[in-house]
């Protein structure tokens, strides 16, 4: 193992030197932020700090999740359109974008980046851009005239079997007939070639909007805006395979799926608020009751339309912040919970523990109406100038 | 294991296993503590441990100190596998909280020597492949360098500070969020 000596001199009262190996071991046991700034101490010690093996091992280690909020660029005046931060809210590295940009959703570490109908997407962890075609399929170009040039829902994903990346984009037509959305997806295969390919309409509408989509181990879920007999169920869920790209059947939500749910939802109240996560590899369907609850339920078993409310944690929001959206992140190996708070005009992080019932003081962030996870070392984050 | 006859605990008295450090001191330990170390379970299942394991890597001080961290821990490790046939008896447990405390203070006391000694363990474990003693002595080390300053650092362990201004600036703007 060739590892710097950090070139010591001995001490002039204890004559120590710091070994290569044992500085190895040792410094695999920090922190990733005692890390990078470690890195400051000499040329060996930096080269060491930011050598890709020393990275992976360091990261099978501390597995320290970091926080990507992202949103447009038009709040702030730096250009920013997207802060990746530890679970303190200190900002890692920050990413520009251009003046009419938006993040429109964070996943598999790369960001999704949207100008209406063009898409961008950034891989975080290399800074590589694949640029989508903004163009229709062939078969759609005759609907050119009756598509909006300044709007398209996107999802992106990987298929878990082969690792190919992969995105659904929904267009809306502005058309009277039935049939009015237009379907594509389309395969990054690395060539700038790649072209979107028209899928059949599913049975339902689908919207891909904020808050109301994720996509799990290649499939895309949405809230359906499908009728089942007479009522139409808020929580009903469908779903788009990204490997078989075909429109699944759709499932019964978590609170449609209760023996009792007679008095759920609450349509005409706006105080119940229902959207989607994806926590630690599972799509989870949040239940915001009034400002004071959130209820977490898991789905264990999609063929037999299992859920499990694994969590309800107290939220705890002010009656001014009602409309204020709380995202649930991730569940820590500890079992506290990463909660994201979506403020007017700020995000805030907490950190919640089931077992007390307690959130840790929020810690105040830059306003980001998208937030994922970033799950690569900070170690090979740079926050340069772009 | 095999029902213990007489023949059995001879042959468990008799697995002795010698060290020779690097000042060619002879230690005798048994084999139970002596696989503490990857390094010489490997060698043992080889078959070459006949006439004694050289350890050109690690003193006599060092390897005494080794040692008797392995008895303990090999000591500890066999206690764990006897309790644990008896895993609902609360007297049982009581007993391996007693224990894993007594070990727990062992480790402390371990610790208690100078930065050179501290050094040299961590070289021994890992070149031994001790991996309770490498992450012990590890993280020793590791807690006492934590929230530190580069220029902390560099007076702790005297090191030269080879990068230019130039290059420091660049560290800090990169990673700002770890100086704050």
């Amino acid at each position: 193992m060739a590892t710097p000596s950090g070139r010591s001199r001995p001490d002039s009262q204890s004559g120590v030197l710091l070994p290569g190996d044992a500085l190895y071991e040792i410094l695999l046991r920090l922190p990733a932020r005692d890390l990078c700034r470690l890195r400051a101490v000499c040329r060996p010690w930096r080269r060491l700090l930011s050598d890709p093996h020393f990275i992976s091992a360091h990261a099978g280690r501390h597995p320290e999740p970091l926080v990507v909020g992202g949103c447009d660029t038009f709040p702030r005046n730096d250009g920013i359109i997207c802060d990746i931060m530890d679970l303190s809210g200190r900002v890692v590295k920050s990413v520009r974008g251009t003046d009419d940009e938006w993040v429109t959703s964070i996943h598999l570490n790369f960001v999704c980046i949207s100008t209406g109908r063009r898409f961008r997407l950034l891989n975080l962890a290399t800074g590589a851009i694949f640029a989508l075609p903004e163009e229709l399929t062939e078969e759609h170009a005759a609907h050119e005239r009756d598509t909006c040039r300044f709007h398209a829902e996107a999802a992106f994903g990987q298929v878990p079997s082969t690792g190919v990346y992969k995105v659904l984009r929904v267009l809306d037509r502005l058309s009277n007939d039935h049939e009015g959305q237009l379907y594509e997806v389309i395969t990054l295969n690395g060539s700038s070639h790649a072209q979107w390919r028209v899928k059949k309409p599913p049975p339902y509408t689908v919207r891909l909007s904020l808050w109301k989509i994720v996509v799990v181990n290649g499939i895309v879920y949405f809230f359906s805006s499908e009728v089942q007999a007479q009522d139409a169920e808020l929580d009903r869920i469908a779903s788009f395979d990204l490997e078989t790209e075909e429109w699944r059947a759709s499932l019964r939500g978590p609170l449609s799926s209760l023996e009792e749910a007679p008095n759920w939802p609450h349509r005409h109240y706006g105080m119940d608020e229902l959207t989607m996560s994806d926590m630690n590899g599972c799509l989870v369907v949040v239940h915001r009751s009034c400002a004071s609850n959130l209820d977490l339920w898991f789905l264990m078993d999609f063929e037999r339309g299992i859920w499990i409310k694994q969590h309800s944690i107290q939220v705890q929001l002010s009656v001014r912040d009602v409309f204020h959206v709380v995202r649930p992140l991730l569940v820590l190996n500890d079992g506290r919970i990463v909660l994201f708070y979506m403020g007017d005009d700020k995000g805030s992080l907490r950190i919640y523990n089931p077992r007390t019932n307690i959130s840790t003081d929020a810690t105040e962030v830059e306003r980001s109406f998208t937030v994922g996870l970033y799950t690569g070392s900070p170690l090979s984050l740079a926050n340069g100038a772009s | 294991m095999a029902s213990a006859g007489s023949g059995d605990e001879k042959a468990a008295a008799a697995a002795m296993i010698t060290l020779i450090s690097s000042d060619n001191e002879k230690f005798e330990v048994t084999e139970a503590t002596a696989t503490l170390s990857q390094t010489i379970r490997h060698m043992i299942e080889d078959g070459c441990t006949d006439g004694g394991v050289p350890l050109p890597n690690v003193t006599s001080k060092i390897l005494a100190r080794v040692i008797e961290y392995c008895k303990k821990h090999a000591t500890a490790a066999a206690g764990e596998e006897g309790s644990s046939s008896s895993f609902s008896d609360a007297a049982f447990l009581e007993v391996d909280r007693a224990f894993l405390e007594e070990l727990e203070e062992f480790d402390d006391a371990f610790l208690e020597v100078d930065r050179a000694t501290l050094f040299d363990l961590i070289l021994a474990a890992n070149y031994l492949d001790i991996k309770g003693l490498l992450n012990l002595t590890c993280q020793k080390v590791a807690d006492s360098v934590k929230g530190k300053t580069p220029e902390q650092i560099r007076e702790m362990y005297n090191i030269v500070n080879d990068l230019t201004p130039e290059e420091e600036a660049e560290i800090r703007r990169e990673t700002q969020w770890a100086f704050e």
